[in-house]
């Protein structure tokens, strides 16, 4: 009977344990203990409220981290257990925050910041495993979209998806920035070394960088893989304007931040130079796919690749057919004008193109008048005149007849 | 007869539980985790936890043929529900299960696990069990061992 008992218990545990990394437990607890040991020590040297705000996040962190092996710390942690062991450490960073003098409201709204901070940063680690996932689900259905519907429904859903979700995690990193900056409440001259040092390794303990830095890319990923419609590319070309709105806002700051430290002086310049890639990408993909719009719809423009060619290019185009209104017969002129209007115009490059070419600084106000004035021009060149137009003008014509005629009827002769 | 025959069997019945030493059941004697524990020059092993002390010169002799240099090692021991105490250290082929004894640790069993010497040993408890694992090779499938043998898993 014990046999057969032992034997199920290995069962078990062998099932439980198939697939399970074999880590020495002790290592656990050693590793577990060394971060306890190292928080004490840390506390004993908190300067700052921002120290030990940070310690105490990092002791909740730990305990997250933790958690699962809780039974297993219960069980080898000694004299304390698991939750005693933070309650002590708890009480010691209590102690220290009250001889430092620190004030309660202060530390509790530094706290919180720093709870916010943990929070984005957790939103940003999942979004970034979350977009993973879309990225590859969507190489995987680009493949075989083109013959099949079905697929082609998730892949719009799927791109649609990540593009919220790379919009999100972009804000995110930006907020998490913020936030971080937040908790010192001055700029980055009026901050001591201790702060400078404690700023900088909140920053890399969140991995700052690298998320600013995965941003890009992913944006970058997204913009190049097949698929996206020009509603996708006007909003990339929107994300990316953002996105280095709020660079050029959190950039300086780093760099003031990391004046004496020249590998993160380069690990901004990369960003930088990243940012650029992406933006000439965008800025390329943007006419690219402006013109494939046009094209596709019988509109082929000469070649452009920036706002003044693409204005030139565009009304001269459009005043070429103006000019031709005589060659060609009424109702294929309308035909072309009503296609282009309804395709393309009212659709596509009024309400999404223009304003976001705009707001990039891709086209001023000026050549966005003029195009839209040249399509005025258009639209009036091929609507025929209105009958009751002509009946207009008989009725003028008439009226201005009959009043002369009864002007010339009323003179009195010098006879009468 | 059948009356006499119960009052007999009554009788015998509180002879054999007088005869019974008491017993204290389940017992369980495990540490939660392995102890690790460097020998001082004369090989002396304390384990300050769990209030025990040893001499591991004859287990380094036995495995090493050294018994000279035993400081330079650290031996990895860990006591199981029943009480055996499992002992190894790097480049050990065995694993010792020694029972103890009046003021002494007795041998039980030796359980040969690695053909060429152990890299990294570490043991886990795990329920009936101890888990041998190498910590450098988290991938390397473990050996499970009671004082017995293997139970599960192979020899290195």
């Amino acid at each position: 009977m014990k046999t057969i008992l032992q034997i199920f218990v290995l069962f078990l545990i062998s099932a439980c344990f198939l697939n399970a990394r074999q880590i020495s437990d002790r290592l656990i607890v050693n590793k577990f203990e060394e971060s306890v040991k190292e928080l004490h020590l840390f506390t004993d040297s908190a300067k700052t409220v921002q120290d030990c705000v940070e310690i105490n996040a990092m002791a909740d962190e730990l305990e997250v981290k933790y958690k699962e092996k809780k039974d297993l710390l219960d069980r080898a942690l000694y004299p304390d257990d698991f939750h005693k062991t933070f309650e002590k450490l708890r009480d010691k960073l209590a102690i220290r925050r009250n001889d430092l003098g620190i004030i309660e409201t202060q530390y509790i709204r530094i706290t919180e910041l720093e709870k916010h901070v943990h929070g984005l940063s957790d939103k940003v680690d999942s979004l970034s495993q979350e977009n993973e996932k879309l990225m590859n689900d969507m190489k995987r259905l680009s493949i075989t979209a083109a013959a099949n519907k079905a697929h082609f429904d998730s892949l719009q859903t799927v791109i649609s998806k990540l593009q919220q979700n790379l919009k999100e995690r972009d804000q995110l990193v930006f907020s998490l920035v913020d936030s971080l900056f937040l908790q010192y409440d001055k700029n980055i001259s009026d901050m001591t070394d201790i702060e400078k040092q404690s700023i900088y390794g909140k920053l890399e303990r969140r991995n700052v960088f690298t998320g600013i830095k995965k941003s890009i890319e992913d944006n970058l990923k997204f913009l190049q893989s097949t698929n996206l419609t020009p509603n996708d590319y006007a909003e990339i070309a929107r994300q990316n304007n953002q996105f280095t709105s709020q660079w050029k806002g959190v950039s300086p700051k780093l760099a003031d931040l990391y004046l004496s430290s020249k590998k993160k002086k380069d690990e901004v310049a990369r960003i930088d130079s990243l940012l650029t890639v992406w933006s000439k990408e965008v800025d390329r993909s943007n006419w690219t796919s402006l013109d494939t719009l046009l094209s596709r719809n019988g509109i082929v423009l000469k070649p452009f690749s920036n706002g003044d060619e693409f204005t030139s290019h565009f009304t001269e185009y459009i005043d070429t057919l103006v000019r031709n209104t005589n060659q060609e017969p009424e109702d294929i002129r309308a035909k072309r004008f009503n296609t282009f209007n309804d395709a393309i115009w009212k659709s596509n490059l009024k309400p999404i193109w223009l304003p976001v070419l705009v707001e990039s600084g891709k086209l001023t106000v000026d050549q966005k008048n003029k195009i839209e004035k040249a399509v005025d021009s258009w639209h009036s060149a091929v609507t025929p005149t209105s009958p009751i137009v002509y009946a207009v003008i008989i009725i003028l014509i008439l009226t201005i007849i009959l009043g002369l005629a009864m002007r010339f009827r009323k003179k009195p002769t010098a006879q009468e | 007869m059948k009356t006499t025959f119960c009052f007999l069997f009554c009788i015998l019945a509180f002879i054999i539980e007088g005869c019974t030493p008491l017993t204290l059941r389940p017992a369980d004697f495990s540490w939660p985790i392995e102890i690790v524990a460097a020998p001082d020059s004369s090989g002396s092993i304390q384990v300050p936890r769990y209030e025990i002390a040893f001499n591991s010169k004859p287990l380094f002799f036995e495995e090493l043929q050294d018994s000279t240099h035993v400081s330079q090692y650290t031996l990895h021991v860990v006591r199981d529900q029943n009480g055996y105490y499992f002992m190894t250290a790097k480049n050990f082929k065995s694993v010792y299960v020694f029972v103890q004894g009046e003021g002494t640790l007795k041998l039980k069993k030796k359980i040969t696990v690695s053909e060429k010497g152990l890299e990294a040993p570490a043991f886990n408890q795990k329920g009936l069990f101890i888990q041998l694992v190498n910590e450098q090779k988290e991938n390397e499938p473990s050996i499970l061992l009671s004082n017995d043998g293997i139970q599960e898993g192979e020899k290195k």
